[in-house]
């Protein structure tokens, strides 16, 4: 999951990870990777690794703190799946603004962007119109249960690894194996 | 039209996931408990909204048909069916 990781993105990560696991995938990103001078080596090595990545580029638009910049990692990361030209691997682009992304990334004329309007529910409907499963086909439901199950244990979560967001390695790790366990549960085979 | 990608890979446990993670055995078998607390009883509450749909439709079907006879005990308000005329008419 190549996802910008700022508060007001903290709905759409649990999302992300709800419905990723529905899918029987076992979420990746850069958040399990400790900031060290290796850490480039290790994001090429953690998409090498991967048989899919969805890239979301919704954060285009410049942040608040100063000096007021654009988020760079998303656009980048997508740049270095690309570049690695590796034909098992699969990805999807997914934006909230519609067309947007033929202004701010127009060498990705012709790919097929998922909008998901910057909703829970927007995210779930793309990811079902983005991966077909041969069985265990997940449905809105079932993501939007393990959305709820993450959001009940989100702040027992965080107090236990003494967070106060969800960007950060311990706390995602303990969402994605929660996730995985209740989609394993209810996505029946 | 967007084509999507077809996945044919086995779907994770939370093992595999909490293994490919580097989540340790216990908390994966914390987070796993925590996971069944919540799933069990959402399936509960499917199983029993199911057993109740499935009452419903049966006390709806044996209702119907006990008016029916009642009202043919009394003689008076006898409901009469397609079926009931036509044996009347061949009568």
């Amino acid at each position: 999951m190549n996802l910008p990781y700022d508060g007001r993105f903290e709905n759409l990560l649990l999302a992300y990870i709800a419905g990723i696991s529905a899918f029987g995938f076992a979420p990746r990103a850069t958040l399990e990777i400790p900031f060290s001078q290796r850490r480039l080596e290790r994001i090429v090595s953690l998409i090498a690794s991967s048989q899919y990545s969805v890239h979301d580029l919704s954060r285009v638009e410049l942040d608040r703190n100063a000096p007021r910049t654009p988020r760079f990692n998303m656009p980048f990361e997508l740049g270095l799946t690309v570049g690695l030209g590796n034909s098992q691997h699969s990805w999807i682009v997914c934006e909230t603004v519609r067309r947007r992304i033929n202004k701010s990334l127009s060498d990705l004329d012709g790919t097929d962007v998922y909008i998901h309007d910057g909703t829970v529910r927007g995210v779930f409907r793309e990811l079902c119109n983005a991966f077909v499963r041969t069985r265990r086909q997940p449905s809105v439901v079932q993501m939007m249960q393990i959305y709820r199950i993450l959001r009940s244990n989100f702040a027992d979560i965080l107090q236990k690894a003494g967070a106060r967001n969800p960007f950060n390695a311990r706390v995602f790790l303990d969402l994605c194996v929660l996730a995985s366990a209740a989609a394993d549960k209810l996505v029946s085979p | 039209m967007t084509q999507a990608i077809r996945v044919d890979s086995r779907f994770a446990t939370p093992y595999r996931t909490a293994k490919v993670l580097g989540v340790s055995k216990s908390r994966t078998k914390e987070l796993i408990e925590l996971a069944g607390r919540f799933t069990d009883r959402l399936l509960g509450q499917q199983v029993a909204r199911a057993g109740q749909s499935a009452v419903n439709g049966r006390a709806k079907r044996k209702s119907a048909a006990s008016v029916r006879r009642k009202r043919s005990a009394d003689g008076g308000s006898k409901i009469s069916t397609t079926k009931a005329k036509r044996a009347k008419a061949e009568r």
